[in-house]
């Protein structure tokens, strides 16, 4: 075969030179292309670093090539290559900083943070063996569609391949069909070029091989996460929980939500014994009541000239007690709020204390008798429509306080209460000889919960009674 | 005595040069595979420490930080609102998510008795102050023990621009105890830890 003389610049030392250099650089390439690609022969796998939070172990573009690890060889500091626990189907590169209950504890080096989900220990691929510097970075180009930078390496390929192929010999041309790599084929015959063209194909495919390597996602991340947020329910739900509380629970407790007479039901710990009794005359039934929480809200309205609520349960001379009730009312004519008295189903009493009553001008006044009355009172008026809450406690100790509102308002000493055995009375009883007795013994206004304790109530729980209702 | 240096290469150097060229090919790759093998994969304990540079996704909520907090006690049918704000400093372009994490109760069926809603907007947010909050989306409404734990499920998707300029959201967050909750939660608790979290998209 002969052909056209080579010219003699390819036959001389400079071309063997840059002939080597090139054939270095592509063989360093087939041979990392072939590092990246080949460990799959035995169940290994590789991925291309697409983004940069590993950095700086991994740039995007690098090819991890990962060894399948058991479960129980996993160690913080390794870089896993996993199933994405946020996005199906992606891949995640990162480091294992920790091995916790729910799975495992993962982070970018490059984050700031660890990763907010944990990694199924099923999930794992591998643990990173391998890794190959920039040879992925094709993938990287094709998943964000730049085609000029790929284009320039297809093209710098080909510079690269045709410098390779630059030397010759003069009696160098090799039998058609000759497969050995790096020699120069001519291009002087059709037969010489379909064989160059396959051997360029055959890089371009081993190129496209690691184009396809599946991507990992590393991604930046990071998290910000409030304090632990506690979110507590109240003790207390309604007027009722209140008085139910440790260490102030109601003997007689009357929520006085009855749509009908004539029993006020006692839910206090006295049970049904200490029942209440409405007035079969002058009681209007679920009127509207203070802000008691759902199903306490209504009350009973008296209409100051024949009801009443009263007990029959008789209790001997409480000497430690406390009242408390809520009422609204416009009243000008007084009556008695809460009181004790011997006055059996109902009747006036001629015996009388422990009570709080309203003056025709408003005001409050709690007293208990002892040989003489002993009472404290409230400066102000409080017939202005509104719902009030009055609790009043007594014992020798602690003497007279009347609290408004939850807060204490006036308190003074008293010795003793009156020695009888009586009956809890609630709208009216006798007032006779009292400071500024009103005009009126019954109480005109609506009344609602109402409770009856053995104890003084505490300035807190007083507090606590009036704030359920804020 | 000298050697008169062949004008071209001898068929002997060509083959030499071919040998060199293979054995200087494996050197470049075994030696860029060596290289980023001593880079810090195969140590156990390198690189553990975060380098906030440039490239990195940075979100930050004001409370973060802060010791546990206890929020007012609720009784049934009442509802509380609070606004934060959070901020994303990133140069890649993120999604922003809320989820949640570490949910406790201290009464069995507390957590389904709690409704939390979330909306995203603009303005408000300091000191948890929702004054000048204008919701810019939708509201989601869920209740606590529903609530997402993982961010690909979590709530009110934000895309950021990034570019390492600051981007603010202000988030208003209104939970309530329904008013049908059992006497049986009285007195309990729950906890939650909220967390925004930041993912380069």
């Amino acid at each position: 075969m002969t052909g056209p003389t080579l010219p003699a610049w390819r036959q001389s030392w400079a071309a063997l030179a840059v002939s080597t250099a090139s054939r270095v650089v592509l063989g360093a390439l087939a041979l990392l292309i072939a590092v990246s690609v080949l460990p799959a022969l035995v169940g290994w796998q590789s991925s291309v670093v697409m983004s940069g939070s590993m950095s700086p172990v991994f740039s995007v573009g690098d090819v991890a090539v990962v060894r399948p690890v058991a479960v129980s060889a996993l160690e913080p500091g390794q870089v896993l290559l996993v199933d994405d626990p946020d996005v199906p189907g992606q891949l995640r590169l990162h480091r294992l900083v920790a091995v916790e209950d729910g799975g495992l504890q993962l982070k970018g080096d490059a984050n700031p943070a660890a990763d907010g989900s944990l990694v199924d220990p099923a999930t794992v691929h591998g643990v990173v063996t391998i890794g190959l510097p920039l040879v992925g970075e094709p993938a990287v180009w094709l998943a964000q569609g730049r085609v000029l930078p790929l284009a320039g390496t297809a093209l710098g390929l080909a510079v690269l391949l045709a410098l390779a192929l630059v030397h010759r010999r003069p009696d160098d041309e090799p039998p058609a069909g000759d497969p050995a790599a790096g020699r120069a084929p001519a291009v002087r015959s059709p037969r010489a070029l379909v064989r160059t063209l396959r051997r360029g194909t055959v890089l371009s495919a081993v190129v496209l091989v690691s184009v396809t390597l599946p991507g990992a996602a590393a991604g930046f991340s990071d998290t910000a996460p409030t304090p632990a947020l506690t979110f507590p329910v109240a003790d207390w739900w309604n007027c009722p929980d209140v008085a139910g509380s440790t260490g102030a629970r109601a003997a007689r407790y009357y929520r006085l939500q009855e749509s009908r007479g004539t029993t006020a039901t006692n839910t206090g710990t006295a049970g049904t014994a200490a029942n209440g009794t409405y007035s079969s005359t002058g009681v209007s039934y679920g009127v509207n009541g203070p802000n008691c929480g759902a199903g306490e809200n209504d009350a009973v309205r008296l209409d100051g000239s024949s009801g009443a609520i009263w007990t029959t349960q008789a209790v001997t001379n409480p000497q430690t007690f406390s009242v408390q009730l809520w009422f609204s009312t416009t009243t000008t004519r007084g009556g008695k709020l809460i009181g004790f008295g011997n006055g059996g189903d109902g009747s006036l009493s001629g015996s009388y204390d422990r009570h709080v009553y309203m003056t025709n001008t408003g005001q409050l006044v709690f007293g208990v008798y002892s040989t003489s009355i002993y009472t404290v009172s409230t400066p102000r008026a409080y017939n202005d429509g509104n719902w009030h809450l009055v609790s009043a406690t007594y014992s020798a100790g602690t003497g007279l306080r009347l609290y408004v509102d939850g807060a204490l308002i006036s308190s003074g000493a008293a010795p003793a209460a009156e020695n009888i055995t009586g009956y809890w009375r609630i709208g009216y009883d006798n007032l006779n000889t009292w400071p500024s007795a009103p005009s009126s013994n019954y109480f005109s206004g609506a009344l609602s919960q109402v409770g009856i304790y053995a104890t003084v109530l505490t300035a807190t729980q007083v507090s606590q009674a009036w704030a359920i209702t804020r | 005595m000298t050697r008169v240096r062949p004008r071209r290469p001898s068929r002997r150097a060509t083959r030499r040069g071919l040998v060199l060229s293979a054995a200087g090919a494996l050197a470049l790759a075994a030696g860029l595979v060596w290289q980023s093998a001593y880079a810090g994969f195969t140590d156990t304990t390198a690189n553990l420490t975060a380098s906030v540079g440039t490239g990195t996704v940075v979100l930050t909520n004001e409370i973060e930080g802060l010791a546990a907090l206890s929020l007012p006690d609720m009784r049934p049918g009442q509802s509380f609102t609070e606004c934060i704000a959070v901020t994303y400093t990133g140069a890649p372009p993120a999604t922003v998510k809320l989820y949640g994490k570490d949910r406790s109760q201290s009464a069995t069926g507390l957590t389904s008795n709690i409704t939390f809603s979330w909306t995203a907007g603009t303005g408000g947010g300091v000191n948890d102050d929702c004054a000048g909050f204008v919701a810019g989306g939708v509201t989601t409404s869920t209740s606590m023990s529903s609530f997402p734990t993982s961010f690909g499920s979590g709530q009110l998707a934000w895309n950021t621009n990034g570019g390492g300029v600051a981007e603010k959201r202000t988030y208003r967050f209104t939970y309530s105890l329904s008013s049908s909750a059992p006497a049986s939660v009285k007195g309990a608790s729950a906890a939650i830890t909220f967390v925004w979290e930041a993912q380069q998209r």
